[in-house]
């Protein structure tokens, strides 16, 4: 029974500063406002890459960049941003649905990846390099 | 004193100072009166994974607690729990142990896969502190404390002495204290070197094992100090890709199981196993040691770096 109360109170307590960190979050966004810097992200995560293309979704939710053979995804997740480097042909097989792209990169640490995306090519051809904004992806 | 029942539980007596400062440090930030960062949702699955880590434990203790009495019942000396000097060598001795345990959950992949929750935030602050294990009872690394029972301390003892330690370090877990003063800077464990401790920066992979005294690190080669110059940067070297607290307490496990069954020799089982975490058969794996060797290669100029390579044999 006093097991059962400590877990209670426990569960309490954490609803508590839960919710008090919420409330002195009010009106601050998740990231501060920051979108998702891809460029200057991706140079500091990989190093020994260089972006040659680079597609950022609008409100700079996530980036998608094109690095030699690789690819290199990014998004925003709270006020942090995940990131991974995987082959370029990865993007290949990821399922095209209406309006979303669905990556599965296999690994325990992600849920499945969804992109936000419009009818073009996939992986996207052509890409440019664009500023935050002006495109159509996001997670 | 009874040697099989501690009179006080450091981390129960601790608990509302854990929340009142939490509180405080929640509040400062906001006013911006301390440096400090918090998002609602990490804060959720760090205080989630505390509390399930407390049930977790409870699966788990007794079997510990049976073991650590067996240990205790066949002792080399008879340590008296009233003696003080007992508690001066049993503190020194328990951090010993902490810093070793500690460097097996991180260079292990095995004992990594438990410890990893606790550095899957992003994020540093108080609540960090209490991002705790789900599964350190059943990787035995628990095995570590059992000669401290056999040595002659009684259970009781061993217990406070860990519970003293657990507290410890939660106060460790901020950004809103800077440095203290160089003696104690030299001598504890510290928030600026906890900090490095949780970063992911190449500089400051694997370093500062520390519990309570950061000497151990300084005489086994493992201490790296917080450079003004290099902010460290939380979480995983391959962050986590939602809040999700199955996965934080789980997706290490899930990894090692799927590597094991892609194996193709014992070698590589061992490897995946016990290997370092990012161990892969054919070398290329992105381990510790390989990700600040590259980073060594890339800040270090090329002059400079044939310099201090390898020279030619004196004729």
């Amino acid at each position: 029974m006093g097991l059962v109360v400590q877990f209670l109170g426990s569960a309490a307590a954490i609803a508590l500063l839960v919710g008090l960190v919420a409330w002195t979050r009010r009106g601050r966004g998740d990231a501060a406002g920051a979108g998702l810097d891809g460029a200057g992200r991706f140079a500091e995560e990989f190093p020994g890459l260089t972006v040659q293309e680079l597609w950022i979704a609008a409100g700079g939710a996530s980036a998608l960049a094109h690095a030699g053979d690789r690819a290199l995804i990014g998004w925003r997740l709270g006020d942090g941003v995940v990131t991974r480097s995987v082959p370029f042909s990865r993007l290949r097989i990821a399922h095209r649905g209406p309006g979303q792209v669905e990556l599965n990169l296999d690994e325990p640490g992600l849920p499945r990846l969804r992109f936000v995306a419009d009818e073009g090519p996939w992986p996207p051809g052509g890409w440019t390099a664009r500023a935050p904004g002006a495109t159509t992806a996001a997670t | 004193m009874n040697p099989l029942h501690a009179p006080f539980d450091p981390v129960t007596l601790a608990t509302p100072f854990f929340v009142l400062a939490v509180v405080l440090e929640v509040v400062l930030a906001r006013l911006g009166k301390a440096k400090g960062a918090y998002e609602t949702r990490d804060t959720l699955t760090s205080l989630s994974l505390g509390l399930g880590s407390t049930v977790a434990g409870l699966m788990t203790g007794g079997v510990i607690f049976a073991a650590t009495i067996w240990v205790w019942n066949h002792r080399l000396f008879d340590i008296p729990m009233t003696a003080w000097w007992a508690w001066l060598v049993i503190f020194l001795l328990e951090d010993f142990t902490y810093y070793w345990f500690h460097r097996l959950s991180h260079e292990r992949r095995f004992w990594w896969a438990s410890h990893v929750n606790h550095h899957s935030s992003q994020h540093y602050n108080l609540s960090t502190a209490l991002r705790q294990t789900w599964t350190g009872g059943v990787n035995g690394s628990w095995l570590l404390w059992l000669p401290l029972a056999f040595l002659g301390f009684p259970p009781a003892m061993i217990a406070i002495q860990k519970g003293v330690s657990l507290v410890y370090q939660f106060w460790i877990h901020t950004e809103a204290i800077g440095r203290l003063p160089t003696p104690l800077e030299f001598i504890f464990n510290t928030p600026s070197h906890h900090r490095v401790h949780h970063a992911r920066n190449p500089r400051y992979l694997d370093r500062n094992y520390a519990g309570i005294l950061i000497v151990w690190d300084r005489m086994f080669g493992t201490f790296e100090p917080e450079d003004a110059t290099e902010p460290p940067r939380y979480g995983l070297v391959h962050n986590l890709g939602d809040f999700n607290i199955l996965r934080a307490a789980f997706h290490e496990w899930r990894g090692i199981g799927r590597d094991l069954l892609r194996a193709k020799s014992w070698r590589e089982r061992a490897g995946y196993l016990f290997g370092p975490p990012g161990w892969s058969p054919d070398g290329s794996g992105e381990t510790s040691d390989a990700i600040r060797t590259a980073w060594r290669a890339r800040i270090t100029p090329p002059a400079a770096a044939a310099a201090t390579g390898p020279k030619p044999p004196v004729r």
